[in-house]
């Protein structure tokens, strides 16, 4: 197991979102959390990335207690947080902001243009687009530079918040197929997908979330044949 | 002299008073993009570069150690502000946080007072020497020193903020916090840097006008105000813009004495900054 999540609570202030959330992540997996908009799929991707406090509950990564960690610290140990709404740097280029994903490790050069080699296979436009202004770029490939730049840290657990919301459905093939690639390098994937057809074609499990608890969970094929799932979530 | 002299007098003059509106915009830009802030105790800096540059020097300290000492100083009391008074209400209202840098300004301009008292100081010039002579207008070598200061920290400005990663990540931050905390780059310390950064800026402004100003502890005011409109007119957040309008400030000022009369030059800063805001409210340099 990579990642567990027990008994959760974080939320916003006085706001409660969380509520003993309790979840796993094994080794090479890919997981999905499937729920309606303001379940807290998001909050909880923040509160294992320590953006917000958690008030209670634990959060383990490869057997060490992350729980209230810094940013910093998650990062370093191997968790990169590819948030909702890209978040990239428009400013910069997209060279830089690639090279801030690398920020919080010291790398050898050599390293780092391994690094962007791997990043070009994933994504061949971002070798196009290396030097201009991110913020000049479609939806897209915004999309993708913010997932390359979370693996710039070279991360062992990556946490996607929405990779597809707004794109073209091409583009959103494009990015489905990067995160199994992902999955065959061997870095486990936590998963926040509106689009939940696609996501439990590609997730190993799920969990389901409603107003801030887990209400059911169990591997992809048996939620898609699950009858309120189809009826909630799959629009059958 | 005759009036090609007297528009290059006016000009050098110009470039002598924009550098420090320029240096003094840059800095309150830097301050700006990291907390979302205007530090009105920007002024107090200057005077505080200007003012221990001068003690340290009649204490008997050479030129230079003055000068990095001076600059040092205010750069430890900017970080020091920033830890002990802006840190902890950082996500408190915009209009609390100005409140605080307007108490902090006038905090330093006590401070100032007790220090300096009432006097005003002028210290001696860096290097001694007859002014030039350009087209029959007189150049001070003095001045020769604060555009030279000016060009080169500029371009360390330009340097840090466009090459090192450190740069680049407080950019990062000002830009989008949620972003680069996510990358593991601590938003706290480059709201710290930046703080180092303006009080150092702010301090060197001073300390290279020292020789050719009478500065008291109140004089922070009118470069403050001046590097503010500049910021303004540059467009808020940009430093290639605000560096433009500062000298552009300098110049405009420097012509307005010496052609119409000194009456006007503030008036005319300020309907510059009128019109800037009313027609191109992003900034004069701005392409949209």
């Amino acid at each position: 197991m990579i990642l567990s999540v027990n008994n959760l609570n974080a939320g916003y202030g006085r706001v409660h979102v969380l509520k003993d959330i309790s979840i796993e992540v094994n080794e090479g997996e890919i997981v999905c959390l499937v729920g309606a908009n303001g379940a807290g799929k998001s909050t909880l991707l923040k509160a294992i990335s320590g953006i917000i406090p958690i008030m209670q509950g634990r959060v383990t990564f490869r057997n060490l207690d992350i729980t209230n960690s810094r940013p910093n610290h998650i990062v370093k140990e191997g968790i990169s947080h590819v948030p909702e709404g890209r978040q990239i740097f428009g400013s910069l280029t997209v060279r830089q902001n690639l090279l801030l994903g690398t920020y919080i490790r010291k790398m050898k050069k050599e390293e780092i243009s391994r690094l962007f080699n791997f990043i070009y296979s994933l994504f061949p436009i971002l070798e196009k687009r290396l030097y201009q202004k991110a913020g000049t770029m479609s939806g897209g490939e915004q999309q993708m530079l913010a997932i390359a730049r979370g693996l710039m840290s070279q991360p062992k657990l990556l946490l996607l918040d929405e990779p597809s919301l707004g794109l073209a459905p091409l583009v959103v093939e494009t990015i489905l197929n990067v995160i199994q690639h992902l999955k065959s390098t061997g870095i486990s994937i936590l998963l926040v997908e509106q689009n939940v057809n696609a996501a439990l074609e590609i997730a190993d499990r799920a969990y389901i979330i409603e107003t801030g608890r887990i209400i059911t969970t169990g591997n992809s094929k048996e939620l898609r044949e699950n009858d309120e799932i189809k009826r909630c979530y799959l629009g059958m | 002299m005759n009036d090609v002299s007297h528009i290059i007098q006016f000009l050098f003059s110009g470039i002598t008073t924009g550098s420090i509106y320029a240096l003094i915009a840059v800095s309150l830009v830097i301050v700006y993009k990291a907390s979302q802030l205007i530090c009105f105790a920007q002024g107090e800096f200057f005077v505080f570069g200007a003012l221990s540059m001068i003690t340290l020097t009649s204490k008997g300290l050479p030129m230079p150690i003055a000068f990095f000492a001076a600059v040092f100083i205010s750069v430890c009391i900017g970080s020091l502000i920033q830890q002990v008074l802006i840190k902890p209400i950082q996500g408190s209202s915009v209009g609390n946080l100005i409140v605080m840098t307007i108490a902090i300004s006038l905090a330093l301009r006590g401070l100032a007072l007790i220090i300096w008292g009432r006097e005003s100081y002028i210290l001696n010039p860096y290097t001694k020497g007859e002014p030039l002579f350009v087209f029959g207008a007189s150049l001070q070598i003095q001045v020769l020193w604060i555009v030279g200061i000016t060009i080169l920290v500029l371009l360390i400005i330009w340097y840090f903020f466009e090459k090192t990663s450190l740069g680049i990540a407080m950019r990062a931050c000002a830009e989008n916090p949620l972003g680069a905390s996510l990358m593991g780059i601590s938003v706290q310390k480059s709201a710290l840097f930046a703080w180092a950064w303006g009080a150092g800026i702010g301090a060197l402004a001073g300390a290279v006008v020292a020789p050719l100003l009478f500065i008291q502890y109140t004089s922070g005011v009118m470069p403050m105000i001046k590097g503010f409109i500049a910021m303004s007119i540059g467009g808020l957040g940009s430093i290639a813009g605000s560096v433009m309008a500062g000298f552009l400030l300098g110049l405009v000022e420097s012509y307005t004495i010496g052609l119409i009369s000194s009456k006007f030059s503030d008036t005319i800063v300020f309907a510059l900054l009128m019109l800037v805001l009313i027609f191109r409210p992003n900034g004069l340099f701005s392409k949209s």
